[in-house]
């Protein structure tokens, strides 16, 4: 925004997809046909979980309204991802409306630092591997905060081509800890009452080097904790196996995370991140998105319901993209054929704790101390996972090119059966070599091991089957 | 029925005499300015007196400071098609600060709290403090979030307006509010017709709010609540002006409806905002007068209004009666130049059968005839009762006042003051309601309704001594009830606010506030919030918010 004058700004994206997949039904009867289509796909591509391979290209719709001048400025956001019109039931949580709202001041230089405040509702990302988002993976490889609060950032040039960058945010829930009585339903996200107000802190880091070869690299810290006796119930719920309702104890997550880029103008973009998550008693905590997501997602698929949200977790990734034209061609231009190279590779360790229980004896009794279960029952304690892809874009006319995309997952390290790949040919249409659309035609074959299974049961289809095919026609746009 | 009737006429009359009085008393603060005017019509309109608030004005309390949100200009011919955004934003982070055990909260399992991973300090976001919309508590000191969107597209004949609303951004949500974000909240266009100098005409047509009896100068006030009503439905409003010397004189009406009324079989929850069967199709029909006087750069406006919600549907219920609120009042504008400005209402309302009138009206912050039921005449009153609601604010530059001769801009140091007040008087059929969560046998389980004055009022004085950083600080002491003290309480509320200019758009405030409770003093908690005095409210709260409007 240039200082002095006030300007209005318009930005956004959309991703809008018709994408169903294909299966086979177990047990046809007359009139019924073997095959079927399933609309949303109900292939092993759960967003946010490990699973997930972002094959899918999926919905979304981001519009940012930006007012202001230089020193300070207004951000509001609407969202969606899932657009009312194609829908054949009102889901009200696909509607985000007003997603994002805040302001930032751009304070004038004090000496050698350059200071400048985001203060109000945001969801800043931590170890994005790639260049304009997170890679070939959606999960954050650091975290993302999300809350209402304020994120100060000082720069400070060490040298004219070296900056140093200091974060540092405080952050909560607007409406805090879900009513008393509140009935988890789907339009509410199956919130509980166990959820109580949850804080962040968090302090990064974040040394940059500009020239040719641009370097970036960051330490990460965030915290996040309750402490709210608002939650607590009179009986357990003997059916979540993640808390005890009737003793709820302070929970806190922590996240040590470091990561780091490098930009070269011939040689492309790489990514490297890794993270160090530990929960104590951290299932209800909500608004730290880590890489194993929220209090309650990493309790379910990372670490166990039996652990109630204790536990380890370590991740690591590395993500890098090229252009062959770029690299072989010493005057390449943009408006020219290219093959765009891009891989991504995860992997993540988990060790587990189990659950404090509530004292069961007389008045003042003690709680139970945890008793770890035996190790051929928790499949979560000593775990790794991998996963891997590969994806190259040939771009031979102005307005067409065509992809190919190869993932391969390794969920379990202690159940391989689960492993599965999946191959994705792509055409891709556009209206320039150098433009702000894609429409792209996708077709995606999974290769299931013999026990492959989602994380969580959204998509698992009646029948108990997984679809193995899938036909997405995706447009987008940036602007 | 005759008493009562004559009761009410007899209270309607003391209104009236009040008013007359106030405005004879008055009547010398015209004199004290030094500016000779040029008495012909069109001086009189250029003060443009207004008996209601802009619809595309936010709803919310007026901010710390004095500083009052200023939009958009208007396109200036006919031919000249322009389009206009703009907004306001609050955003804030409050964690409310307390201590375990808190009775209303935890469930003791027979064991001493808290229990080891507990700790003793419990932070509460929402803070858990009396300051609930609804109630006669609210004070405005807890910001709460809003976001506005306008857009406009219009000449300076016809203009359409659209506005995106949010009372919750998602992506601080702890959980899913979908009625938090409201989505397109105002469509209308509003059409102002060239009739000349003389006469000035403005309809509005559409869906949009009015709000009457707002406290300060361009919101509405420092407790954010509407002394007389809130409108809030589709239809037309129409204001006329006219000028004569130094005279002006405003005449409005408006008819409202809604666009939807909850059948039995919806299930009242978060996601509907607890949808009411037991009120029906609603309207509003409200018919409002004023004359105004200036003097110089000085002004007044008196206004008496008249606005009656009614709703006769045969969809909420065979036994459910007809049901109607009427609303009298006047109210005091006087803009008194280096002396500042002042702002005096009264209302009494009159509500008859009321529980089956919608939200379309909404007096105080309540939500139609149940809401006023909850807050100031019972559940057991059916709706029938009468409340006598009485307010101002008086707002005053030091910095301009001391200024004087010279005009004081803005650009330098200034003291804000702002003293308020609001009460009210309940006539009910409810004697005596119980509380849900406690013992309905003991004393202080009983909840009066009938006869009960409430009263609130407080201070505020901001000291902006750099161009990016005031310091103010707000005192409140609210009486829900002036005949048992155990429920009042009172706030103090300590807050350093940065911006980037003298008269910039923007604040970034931090705000400490000490609760100083009473034994009784009482909070809403669970959905739908309900009185719990069994919960210990937050003694202290921090606030960090940021706002800017444009």
């Amino acid at each position: 925004m240039p200082f002095g004058q006030w300007t209005f700004r318009y930005s956004g994206y959309m991703s809008a997809s018709f994408q169903g997949s294909i299966g086979e039904r177990t047990a046809p009867v007359p009139g019924q046909s073997t095959t079927v289509f399933h609309v949303g796909p109900q292939t092993l591509d759960e967003y946010a979980s490990f699973v997930g391979t972002n094959t899918m290209p999926g919905q979304w719709v981001g519009m940012n309204f930006t007012y202001g001048n230089g020193a300070v400025s207004a951000n509001v956001s609407l969202n969606t991802w899932n657009p009312t019109a194609p829908t054949t039931y009102y889901q009200i949580g696909g509607q985000l409306f007003l997603l994002g709202a805040y302001l930032e001041f751009n304070i004038p230089q004090i000496g050698p630092l350059r200071p400048r405040v985001l203060a109000g509702y945001l969801g800043p990302f931590y170890g994005s591997l790639a260049e304009y988002g997170l890679g070939m993976y959606t999960n954050p490889m650091v975290g993302s905060p999300r809350g209402v609060g304020e994120l100060t950032i000082i720069e400070y040039r060490l040298r004219p081509t070296l900056t140093l960058f200091v974060e540092h945010g405080i952050m909560g829930n607007r409406n805090g800890q879900a009513p008393i009585n509140i009935v988890p339903t789907s339009w509410n996200g199956a919130t509980s009452r166990t959820f109580p107000s949850a804080w962040i802190h968090h302090a990064h880091v974040i040394l940059s080097r500009t020239g040719e070869t641009e370097f970036r690299t960051g330490l990460h810290y965030l915290y996040s904790w309750s402490q709210d006796d608002r939650a607590q119930a009179a009986a357990d719920n003997s059916t979540t196996r993640e808390i005890y309702e009737d003793y709820i104890k302070d929970g806190s997550l922590t996240v040590l995370g470091w990561d780091a880029t490098v930009r070269n103008s011939t040689w492309g973009y790489f990514g490297a991140g890794a993270s160090y998550i530990q929960g104590e008693n951290a299932f209800p905590l909500k608004g730290l998105n880590t890489f194993g997501g929220e209090g309650n997602n990493l309790t379910d698929r990372w670490w166990g319901p039996a652990s109630g949200g204790n536990g380890k977790l370590f991740a690591l990734g590395l993500n890098y993209n090229t252009s062959l034209g770029r690299m072989l061609r010493p005057s390449y231009s943009a408006d020219a054929p290219d093959v765009a190279i891009n891989a991504g590779f995860v992997m993540a360790y988990t060790l587990t704790n189990t659950l404090t229980a509530p004292g069961t004896g007389p008045v003042g009794a003690a709680p139970i101390p945890p008793s770890p279960l035996p190790e051929d029952v928790d499949t979560f304690n000593h775990r790794w996972r991998f996963k891997a892809a590969l994806e190259s874009v040939y771009t031979f006319r102005s307005w067409v090119g065509v992809a190919l995309r190869a993932d391969c997952v390794v969920p379990n390290s202690k159940e391989m059966s689960e492993t599965f790949w999946v191959l994705a040919p792509r055409l891709v249409f556009r209206s320039n070599w150098v433009t702000h659309e894609t429409f792209s035609i996708t077709y995606g074959k999974w290769f299931y091991g013999p026990t492959s299974h989602p994380e969580a049961n959204s998509i698992i289809p009646q029948t108990g089957r997984l679809d193995d095919q899938l036909i997405a026609f995706n447009v987008n746009m940036w602007w | 029925m005759d008493d009562r009737f004559n009761i009410r006429a007899f209270r309607a009359l003391v209104i009236m005499a009040t008013a007359v009085a106030t405005l004879a008393s008055v009547g010398p603060a015209y004199g004290q300015g030094a500016v000779t005017a040029t008495p012909d019509a069109s001086q009189g309109l250029r003060f443009d007196p207004s008996l209601s608030l802009d619809p595309t004005l936010p709803q919310v309390g007026a901010m710390p400071g004095g500083l009052t949100p200023a939009f958009g200009q208007r396109s200036l011919s006919e031919g000249e098609w322009r389009f206009d955004f703009h907004g306001y934003i609050l955003a804030p982070l409050n964690a409310g600060i307390n201590s375990r055990p808190n009775p209303g909260f935890n469930y003791y399992r027979n064991q001493p709290q808290p229990q080891p991973g507990q700790s003793k300090t419990v932070l509460h976001a929402p803070p858990v403090v009396p300051d609930d919309l609804e109630t006669f508590s609210h004070t405005g000191v807890v910001p709460t979030t809003y976001v506005q969107l306008n857009f406009s597209e219009g000449n300076s004949v016809v203009t359409g307006n659209v506005s995106i609303l949010a009372k919750q951004a998602s992506v601080s949500e702890g959980f899913l509010e979908p009625a938090q974000q409201l989505g397109i909240t105002d469509v209308f266009f509003s059409v102002l017709p060239p009739l000349g100098d003389r006469v000035h005409m403005q309809a509005l047509l559409g869906a949009f709010t009015l709000r009457y009896g707002t406290a300060g100068e361009y919101d509405e006030g420092r407790y954010g609540t509407p002394l007389i009503a809130r409108i809030s439905g589709v239809g037309e409003h129409v204001a006329l002006k006219t000028g004569w010397r130094k005279f002006t004189f405003v005449l409005e009406e408006g008819v409202h409806g809604q666009t939807n009324a909850a059948s039995s079989s919806i299930t009242p929850d978060v996601s509907n905002n607890f949808a009411d069967a037991g009120s029906g199709g609603s309207f509003v029909a409200h018919v409002h007068a004023g004359v105004g006087y200036t003097y110089g750069g000085t002004g007044g406006m008196m206004g008496l209004h008249f606005l009656r919600a009614f709703s006769q549907d045969d969809r909420n219920g065979t036994s459910s009666p007809d049901g109607r609120i009427d609303v009298y009042a006047w109210d005091l504008r006087l803009n008194m130049g280096r002396f500042g400005h002042f702002y005096g209402a009264t209302s009494y309302v009159d509500a008859l059968q009321a529980r089956s009138v919608s939200r379309i009206i909404s007096v105080l912050n309540t939500q139609g005839g149940k809401g006023l039921m909850d807050n100031y005449l019972g559940p057991q009153s059916g709706g029938t009762g009468q409340l006598l609601i009485w307010g101002g604010q008086y707002d005053l530059s030091i910095g301009r006042l001391v200024s004087y001769p010279v005009p004081f801009s803005g650009d330098g140091p200034d003291l804000f003051v702002s003293l308020f007040c609001m009460g009210t008087h309940a006539w009910s059929t409810d004697k005596w309601s119980t509380y849900q969560s406690i013992d309905p046998n003991s004393q202080d389980s009983r909840l009066k309704f009938d006869k009960v004055m409430k009263m609130k009022f407080g201070i505020e004085a901001t000291y902006s001594m750099l161009s990016w950083l005031a310091a103010s600080v707000r005192f409140d002491r609210v009486d829900p009830n002036l005949d048992d003290t155990r429920y009042s309480f009172s706030v103090l509320s300590p807050k350093i606010i940065f911006h980037t200019g003298w008269q910039s758009t923007d604040q970034l405030v931090l705000q400490y506030s000490h609760w100083f409770n009473g034994p009784l003093t009482t909070v809403r908690v669970r959905e739908p919030p309900v009185e719990d005095v069994t919960v210990v409210p937050d003694g202290d709260m921090v606030s960090l918010s940021a706002r800017m409007w444009w």
